[in-house]
């Protein structure tokens, strides 16, 4: 994805139209609708974009291109947040509380997970955090377990990528021997 | 005595895990009985009885742990969910998550920061193909419900004498009518003899009837090319028989009636 392109080039007939359609749609399109709109194959689809990306992370402009999943969205740059926040009475989605970081956090890592194993890890009842949670959009409800009296399982929404910037799970921040190597180097964290 | 408000932490492991950093000790290896009288300490300093109830289990559990300590070994204990092994393992699961948490919400108070256009009300993807259609079918399919829609409404008149004289139809009647209608023309088709300008419901139903009757014994030949299209009517093979009567099993014996 970080193909080198000269900004001064003009755009391929395929790069126009795509960012065309990423405006006009404003979610999140993917490779199977470049293909339908430029009928070109998924690897030349993947190329433009490719191609399309590259100009976007070079003219570092307002807007930005994102990987979302397996496709793309448009976004406003985050940098440009308080410039906008003078514009705007709302903010874009404000801050959660370390109650519920903490739970996304669980849940994120975790997924599917039940209400049952999210207070297991985390020592306390955390049913109240899950409803706001999803009322935000954050998580969704992901089925049932099949353990006696089938109870909901939660995993984390797109929204939930888009909100940390990742664009699928494999690419949360690696915990797996976190435990042992801080335990090594014993930081002594103020109270 | 540790000075630590209560209410900074997330629950008794994050309390716990505070305790063990502040004493320098590793989360496997806890001294049971100075994190006991720590976290007792903190409860007893911040007592609030809206505390949460998972703090007073834990202050419990420590207790009952330490006590094992202190007290002479004791034959195997019943109570095996309780022990030490089992609280390290819950410590170090939870700060893996809570160490996390730190960097997740760095992250999402950047990005979160990003405003995205609500997609568009499109329907997409297309679909539907557009039916095969030209101007004079729709020319046609207007002029055949704007002729429906007069009938219905515009022709009050007619339908009152109707209603006042109740007529009679018979499938033998209408059968005849048939019959003489094909003899006469060669080649005719329903619409000409019955139409809703002409004939009432019952007639039009009879009449139907009646063809198919005449098509059943092979006196008219019934051509339709496409549904709802014209039904031409042509002689049939036995088209001079001029038996009109009904078997009992037909059960066609019965008049119809417009009332």
């Amino acid at each position: 994805m970080n193909e080198h392109v000269d900004g001064s080039v003009l755009y391929t007939r395929n790069e126009a139209a795509a960012e065309a359609l990423l405006f006009a749609s404003g979610g999140v399109i993917t490779p199977e609708n470049i293909c339908l709109v430029l009928k070109v194959t998924k690897n030349e689809a993947l190329d433009v974009m490719s191609r399309l990306s590259a100009r976007y992370k070079a003219r570092r402009g307002g807007i930005i291109l994102r990987e979302v999943g397996e496709g793309w969205q448009l976004s406003s740059d985050p940098e440009y947040y308080d410039d906008m926040a003078a514009y705007f009475q709302e903010s874009a989605s404000g801050a959660l509380s370390r109650a519920a970081m903490e739970t996304l956090t669980v849940i994120a890592y975790n997924q599917p997970v039940t209400r049952a194993g999210i207070e297991m890890v985390r020592g306390v009842n955390s049913d109240g955090i899950i409803s706001k949670l999803a009322e935000r959009g954050l998580i969704e409800e992901r089925g049932h377990a099949d353990s006696p009296g089938r109870p909901t399982l939660y995993g984390t929404t797109e929204l939930f990528l888009k909100s940390i910037g990742i664009k699928d799970i494999s690419e949360l921040p690696d915990i797996s021997s976190q435990s042992e190597a801080e335990a090594a180097s014993s930081p002594e964290q103020a109270l | 005595m540790v000075n630590i408000k209560l209410d900074v932490f997330e629950g008794p492991f994050d309390l716990l895990l505070a305790l063990l950093e502040k004493n320098k000790l590793d989360v496997t290896d806890i001294q049971i009985s100075i994190i006991a009288d720590q976290y007792i300490d903190v409860l007893n300093a911040d007592f609030d009885m809206e505390i949460a109830s998972e703090f007073l289990v834990m202050a419990s559990w420590l207790l009952h742990l330490k006590s094992k300590k202190i007290l002479p070994k004791e034959e195997k204990d019943e109570d095996e969910e309780i022990t030490e092994e089992e609280l390290v393992r819950r410590l170090t699961l939870y700060k893996k998550y809570r160490d996390a948490t730190p960097e997740i919400t760095e992250k999402y108070d950047y990005w979160s920061r990003s405003y995205y256009k609500m997609p568009e009300a499109l329907q997409y993807p297309k679909l539907y193909q557009p039916a095969d259609i030209d101007i004079d079918d729709i020319v046609s399919v207007y002029r055949d419900v704007n002729e429906r829609y007069k009938l219905r409404h515009n022709d009050n008149r007619e339908n009152m004498e109707r209603i006042l004289k109740v007529e009679k139809v018979s499938i033998k009647d209408k059968m005849k009518q048939v019959v003489s209608n094909v003899l006469r023309k060669a080649k005719t088709c329903f619409s000409e003899m019955f139409s809703a300008a002409k004939n009432s419901r019952a007639e039009i139903v009879t009449g139907f009837l009646a063809l198919l009757e005449l098509e059943r014994r092979k006196r008219v030949r019934v051509r339709q090319t496409e549904n709802f299209g014209e039904i031409l009517v042509l002689p049939g093979e036995d088209i001079e028989n001029d038996d009109y009567g009904f078997t009992d099993d037909s059960g066609l014996n019965g008049d119809f009636t417009d009332e």
